[in-house]
């Protein structure tokens, strides 16, 4: 017993960079060598893609991407997942960007989602059937005036065409016009600052993708009603792709999430049951 | 290799992976290396930002405000009459001009920028409190709003539930109806003798047992799923809405009617026996046959079943295309041609159950199937005529390029629609309206109601026509089109989906008493809220007395739960007390509740935090060898370091 209480004292005053390595490695394993671990989707996810499927082509989604790199791993596959689903459902999109950094994330996804074969290339042009406004600095600023009048708000787009020689941006004058609102949320501003500024007062029908630091915040608004989706992290996003069937980063990172998750119970448990039999001997 | 390494990729690729690992190396302890990565990146984030700043805000929204940019003074000088239009481009524009047409105002907010610069000064740091004011000032007036409007309100709604679970039970009633007890075993009855007569005497009877089996259970989880959107109604007009879509889904798409006989109807690749399932077995299946090819388009649910079966199915897949053709139009234009291709047909597949497609029809090959069903409807003219006959009446060949062309199309288009519509934004209610009146024209008699026939036809017109408006763009032509197919198709697919979805609703109806576009009357709510209970045991979603009574229990101990944890953590943060005794419990279990949101919330920035990992892992990977190398460089050059700083 007294040599298990001995390893516990060790255990607790284990270097943490062996932690740091553990970590490393349980990431590492799953993604050079995938297992492939079940994952089930959540209703919250489930709603948010049943938003998007009960639309109807042609109808006009309007997207807030407000993310940048830091934030990548876990809102880009939502992001590449989204723009395939609008696209293979022939939906007019216009995306806006509140994240200096986050338009050319955008126009990674849209590239990409246009290379799928079950895309129709040929229909979406730019400015024609799908729109970058780009970023515009003003946080809430921005969304009021958007609910106002979107071409006052952004007088171009990301590729300078002033917004009034878009066909498209004819279809949509301010935020209502929208037949769904997605934000893509990587911090301020961001789901938020949108449902709390924009969603009542303009009467947007709104699904948000956040990170998993966000989500807790964000829970509440998809229990009011106020979203009508949510995908929350780099699992919400894995959950997204499942649904729309496409196989992309987050999934690939499912395995090491779990991974890493175990990992972290591991040493809680072991952390704890170190902790309370070495006080009971009184060794610390 | 080394050409890319020294190309713009290469060398961005090698800085991604040293600088991730630099950064990483901190986990092992702070080192040089860690420090140059560290200090680059700050740097170049405040170069980056500053840039950003200057071009995004200040620029256009200061800057260019009280000193306009030279083009936009000369446009309106152009405006102004100040300029002639030869000197346009050429002429120069002096600083006095472009400040003179700037927006003075301006200057106040360029002033109150400069206040807050003040802020480094010793003396005089306190003129930067009067900008910061006026921003505190003013964010505070809309964070007021935001919050109350977008916050408070809605979430102190969404808090407001009925304590008792009484309102679960309620809306799982409205959804579910109410039956007497017994009364669910006779609706399975029915519902079970309407299926088998729906599926005919092609069945084994353990087949149709699994069939019918299967149908209710998916009826019922359907069902569910309806009730469990607005169980936890979120927004009730939303759960409705979906409901509605789930009945339709159920009823129109059928997806999982077609699932359940693909699977145990035997002998034949499963969506041929699909396809035999749906039209066969019955003289409504027949009349089905004949109108889908009278109408030479296959319904959409049965050419995706196609689609799949060939691509599922290898001995189908060489086929595809032509079997397509034949099952689509192609086999349609005579009985000669139908029959011949028919018997290409069994001859190509003498082992597939090709015959058995239809041959519940009573037909032995499929073009005999069809054969006698297929007469087309009588020649009229095509749409294109129809309209310009109606347009430009004498004119059939109007100038498109006319102006005054347009203006006469704009002006029929008016007076059928009875509100203004350009050409180009044809919705479909307008392109009905205006087939109807085009109907109208020609006699409703020789009409085909159903707009099924002659899709071919009428799309060749609608090319035409479309072909004639060079105006229109891409997107507009895409809408005209899609909104004509549905209007064309829609006729069709109604008639041809009713039976089938009449049964669907039906047997929906019947098993669950479902009517969602009738909600109950205040009678029925008030003798529901009298005796909830009375009602549980017919449940049409098997939800008896104890599931709903542990449901009650759950809701009840879950409010119970929300009340306890927010009362006790207010205790908590009651700090004029000493918290002692009662209080004192309460405020432990206040910590209890507050320890456990922020572990739950805790728990997502952990995930949060792996994400992040996992994602650089990734970006890693994305260049393996380099990644690899540039790892055992920065290892080597750490142990270098360690070593030389141990020496010292």
């Amino acid at each position: 017993m007294n040599a298990l209480a001995r390893l516990l004292e060790r255990f607790l005053s284990l270097d943490r960079r062996w932690i740091f390595l553990l970590m490393a490695v349980c990431i590492l394993f799953p993604l050079l060598k995938p297992i492939g671990l079940p994952f089930s989707t959540d209703p919250a996810v489930e709603d948010l893609y049943e938003a998007i499927e009960n639309l109807r082509p042609g109808d006009l989604v309007l997207i807030s991407c407000d993310y940048d790199p830091g934030s990548k791993p876990e809102l880009q596959p939502f992001t590449e997942a989204l723009f395939v689903h609008l696209f293979r459902k022939k939906l007019l999109v216009v995306v806006n960007c509140l994240w200096p950094a986050a338009p050319p994330l955008v126009n990674e996804a849209i590239e990409k989602a246009l290379t799928r074969d079950d895309v129709d290339e040929s229909f979406y042009v730019l400015n024609e059937a799908y729109v970058n406004l780009g970023y515009k600095d003003g946080r809430q600023l921005v969304m009021l005036g958007m609910g106002q009048d979107i071409h006052e708000t952004y007088p171009r787009t990301h590729d300078g065409t002033p917004v009034s020689q878009v066909p498209l941006m004819n279809q949509v004058r301010r935020l209502a016009d929208s037949d769904l609102f997605v934000n893509v949320s990587g911090g301020s501003p961001g789901t938020k600052e949108w449902v709390e500024v924009a969603q009542g007062r303009f009467g947007m029908t709104m699904v948000a993708s956040c990170t998993a630091v966000m989500a807790p915040d964000n829970i509440p608004y998809y229990e009011s009603g106020q979203l009508v989706g949510l995908a929350g992290g780099m699992k919400g996003s894995a959950d997204y792709e499942s649904l729309v069937g496409v196989k992309g980063t987050a999934t690939q990172g499912m395995d090491a999430q779990s991974f890493g998750h175990l990992l972290i119970i591991l040493f809680i448990l072991l952390g704890n049951v170190a902790y309370f039999m070495t006080r009971k001997k009184g060794i610390r | 290799m080394l050409a890319w390494l020294f190309s713009i990729q290469g060398l961005a690729a090698l800085l991604t992976c040293f600088a991730t690992l630099m950064i990483f190396s901190f986990l092992y302890r702070d080192n040089p290396f860690y420090k140059f990565a560290e200090h680059v990146f700050v740097g170049v984030a405040s170069g980056y930002a500053f840039v950003l700043v200057w071009f995004q805000i200040i620029k256009p929204n200061l800057w260019e405000k009280l000193l306009v940019p030279e083009d936009d003074v000369r446009q309106a000088l152009f405006r102004e009459g100040r300029i002639a239009p030869g000197d346009y481009l050429t002429d120069e524009v002096s600083l006095f001009e472009r400040l003179a047409h700037g927006e003075w105002v301006y200057f106040l907010f360029l002033v109150l920028g400069i206040m807050m610069l003040l802020k480094v000064s010793k003396k005089i740091h306190w003129i930067s409190r009067w900008p910061l004011a006026y921003v505190i000032g003013a964010f505070a007036g809309i964070q007021i709003i935001q919050a109350a409007q977008g916050s408070l309100i809605p979430q102190l709604r969404a808090t407001m539930k009925d304590f008792t679970g009484q309102g679960t039970v309620l809306q799982l009633l409205d959804q579910s109806g109410r039956l007497p007890d017994g009364e669910l075993e006779s609706r399975q009855e029915e519902v079970q003798r309407m299926l088998e007569e729906f599926l005919g005497d092609g069945l084994y009877p353990e087949q149709r047992e699994a069939g019918v089996t299967e149908l209710r259970a998916d009826l019922s989880s359907r069902l569910m799923q309806v009730v469990r959107q607005d169980l936890y109604a979120r927004q009730p007009r939303n759960a409705l809405r979906q409901a509605r879509i789930q009945v339709e889904a159920l009823a129109a798409k059928d997806s999982a009617m077609q699932a359940i006989l693909c699977r145990h109807w035997g002998g034949a690749p499963l969506e041929w026996s699909l396809a035999a399932a749906t039209f066969g077995g019955s003289d409504e299946g027949a009349l089905l046959v004949k109108e889908i090819a009278a109408s030479g388009e296959l319904p959409d649910y049965l050419e995706r079943a196609f689609l799949r079966a060939c691509a599922n199915h290898v001995e189908l897949a060489p086929w595809q295309d032509r079997l397509y053709t034949l099952l689509n139009r192609t086999w349609l234009e005579t009985p000669e041609t139908r029959r011949a291709l028919a018997l290409e047909l069994d001859e190509l597949f003498p082992e597939s159950s090709l015959g058995s497609v239809f041959g519940a029809t009573g037909a032995a090959s499929l073009g005999e199937a069809c054969a006698g069903a297929l007469a087309r409807p009588p020649e009229r003219p095509s749409l294109t005529e129809l309209f310009k006959s109606e347009a430009f009446p004498g004119d059939l060949q109007p100038d498109w390029r006319d102006p005054t062309t347009h203006q006469r199309v704009d002006s029929l288009l008016k007076q059928v629609n009875a509100r203004p519509a350009k050409f180009g934004e044809w919705s479909v209610d307008q392109l009905r309206d205006l087939e109807s009146r085009i109907a109208a024209s020609e006699g409703a008699d020789t009409w085909n109601p159903s707009l099924a026939a002659d899709l071919e036809l009428r799309f060749a017109s609608l090319e035409r026509l479309l072909g004639d408006q060079p105006d229109l763009t891409r997107i507009q032509r895409e809408r005209i089109r899609d909104a004509a197919w549905r209007s064309w198709r829609e006729g069709f697919l109604a008639e041809a989906g009713r039976l089938r979805r009449g049964l669907l609703e039906r047997g929906l109806k019947v098993l669950t008493s479902v009517d969602l576009s009738q909600p109950f009357s205040e009678d029925q709510v008030r003798e529901l809220r009298r005796d909830p209970e009375r009602y549980l045991g017919g449940s049409a979603v098997g939800i008896g007395r104890g599931a709903m009574r542990g449901r009650m229990l759950v809701e009840i101990l879950s409010n119970l739960l929300v009340v306890v944890g927010v009362c006790t953590g207010v205790f908590y943060f009651f700090f004029s007390k000493k918290h002692t005794g009662a209080l004192g419990v309460a405020s432990k279990v206040g910590i209890a509740f507050l320890m456990m949101s922020f572990g739950a919330s805790f728990g997502y920035t952990v995930m949060g935090r792996i994400s992040l990992a996992i994602g650089r892992f990734q970006d890693l990977m994305f260049y393996p060898w380099m990644a690899g190398a540039a790892m055992l460089i920065l290892i080597a050059a750490l142990v270098v370091q360690a070593r030389k700083k141990t020496g010292e």
